[in-house]
């Protein structure tokens, strides 16, 4: 019954909407400018403040540092521009009423939602995937001892985050038919997520908000892919909790 | 089998009735027109019946198969327009038509029908109301070319003469040809019905012109939109 077409489309509208460049880009930007920050700031500093006649040592910086950058880069600016570009999926196809006449077709409604995360999930791990290889390739030639394997597999905790936080927007974009109110609650759940770990100790080993600090161990070396393994599997769990929740209410919502 | 049927169909908002056990029937191959002023439920019904909302109580069949368990099988067989549709802005129109076909499984060569899924029963929500004058046109004809359909299937035109004397002879003489159902006759004028519409267009004439009456004048009459109504309703009992 369901095939392929509200996928399609899906991936047409990334293309002919320039999301297909737009997301990209900005990761692309994270990846290029997060090395290049970490290699010129200390030497901006030094000579700003010897200037003003004075001298202080900063440790020099290292690779480490500058996937650090990066990651703090995602977390922060990469997570928005993730709601961002998610709030919209469901809800502006429900206040625009570009959705009506295709629910009245013989499509399944669980599709059209599941369409729409697959989708978005294949642009925004697409473009991370391009930001951390930009990052590595200027990391590799501005430092010394770049470790690849620290890198990609931190790279490969965020993936996860991402992708909880792409299905938690998609549920409130489900639920109503308005981004803001959509984008403010995917924000408080977003927040709510990362005070979590700090709360308990549970909280931090399980969570998936730990996945953050875990993956800046990861990268520097403390720590090993293992330390996410409950906040990865708990992430990827409510993904599914989450999209079949969506699909639910999305069955019984008149359009 | 009915084209629609709905059962005490209800919506309700709040304590507010926005349709108030409705219970129509609409056979196959009807036109049916839904009249109301704003308020009265024309709309939610429609919606009712595509699927777009549930119904607070009540039901409904489309082509005898429930809204609420079969929807997928009736929105394959229906057509339905809103009253005010929205496309996608990045689509062209016949990019959306792909799409469309696309959800019904029909391939582009076959799109060139007016209406994707060649549907049973059409939904139209005030169709005409946010078309230019040509596009209304175009909308009523389509309609209209229906009715043709329809005039075709359930009414016969028929044959109206008018002579300067009364045919008298000539009414019994028509009435031994197979062809003619009928003959009605008022004074000097004769409504004939055929059975066969076109066995009449091409035997009437030298009929006429062997009974040595004279001839006012002859034409074909379009059967009236009531008098295929009566018939359909007629067949149905």
């Amino acid at each position: 019954m369901s095939n392929l077409t509200f996928l399609k489309k899906e991936f047409k509208e990334i293309i002919k909407t320039y999301r297909i460049w737009v997301i990209p880009l900005i990761f692309l930007f994270f990846g290029m400018l997060s090395p290049i920050v970490v290699k010129i700031l200390p030497d901006l500093f030094k000579s700003q403040l010897k200037s003003q006649g004075i001298i202080i040592n900063i440790p020099p910086q290292t690779a480490v540092d500058s996937f650090l950058q990066y990651f703090k880069n995602l977390s922060q600016i990469g997570m928005l521009a993730i709601i961002l570009f998610t709030m919209g999926l469901m809800s502006e196809e429900k206040s625009r009423g570009t959705l009506t006449l295709v629910v009245t077709k013989p499509i399944s409604r669980a599709w059209i939602v599941i369409s729409k995360f697959v989708a978005q999930t294949v642009i925004i791990l697409v473009s991370v995937i391009i930001g951390s290889v930009v990052c590595y390739i200027y990391t590799m030639f501005l430092f010394k001892n770049v470790s690849f394997n620290n890198f990609a597999l931190g790279t490969l905790d965020y993936a996860a985050y991402m992708i909880l936080i792409i299905s938690i927007t998609l549920f409130f974009s489900t639920i109503f038919a308005n981004q803001i109110a959509t984008g403010g609650l995917a924000l408080i759940a977003l927040f709510i997520l990362s005070l979590l770990p700090s709360i308990t100790k549970s909280l931090t080993k399980y969570s998936p908000g730990a996945i953050i600090n875990q993956a800046n161990d990861i990268v520097s070396g403390n720590a090993t892919i293992s330390v996410s393994f409950w906040p990865i599997v708990i992430s990827l769990l409510l993904v599914f909790v989450l999209l079949l929740m969506s699909a639910m209410i999305f069955q019984r919502q008149e359009l | 089998m009915l084209a629609i049927e709905t059962l005490a169909l209800s919506k309700k908002f709040d304590e507010n009735y926005a349709l108030d056990h409705l219970d129509l029937r609409v056979e196959k191959g009807a036109i049916f027109a839904f009249l109301g002023p704003n308020g009265a439920g024309k709309t939610t019904t429609l919606r009712l019946l595509v699927g777009l909302a549930r119904p607070s109580s009540g039901t409904a069949n489309i082509l005898g198969l429930n809204i609420n368990t079969k929807l997928h099988e009736i929105q394959k067989k229906i057509g339905y327009l809103p009253e005010t549709p929205v496309f996608y802005g990045w689509m062209t129109a016949r990019e959306y038509l792909t799409f469309i076909g696309n959800i019904f499984q029909i391939t582009s060569s076959k799109l060139k029908t007016k209406l994707v899924n060649d549907p049973e029963v059409l939904f139209l929500d005030e169709p005409t109301s946010a078309l230019d004058p040509m596009g209304r046109k175009e909308i009523l004809d389509m309609i209209e070319s229906d009715i043709h359909s329809l005039k075709e299937k359930y009414a016969q035109q028929s044959f109206q003469l008018e002579f300067d004397s009364d045919p008298k002879d000539f009414v019994r003489q028509l009435n031994s040809y197979a062809w003619v159902i009928d003959v009605v006759s008022d004074d000097n004028v004769l409504k004939i019905k055929p059975n066969d519409m076109k066995k009449g267009q091409s035997e009437l004439l030298s009929l006429i012109a062997n009974s040595g009456l004279r001839l006012n004048y002859f034409k074909i009459v379009e059967p009236s939109l009531e008098n295929i109504f009566i018939k359909i309703v007629d067949n149905n009992e």
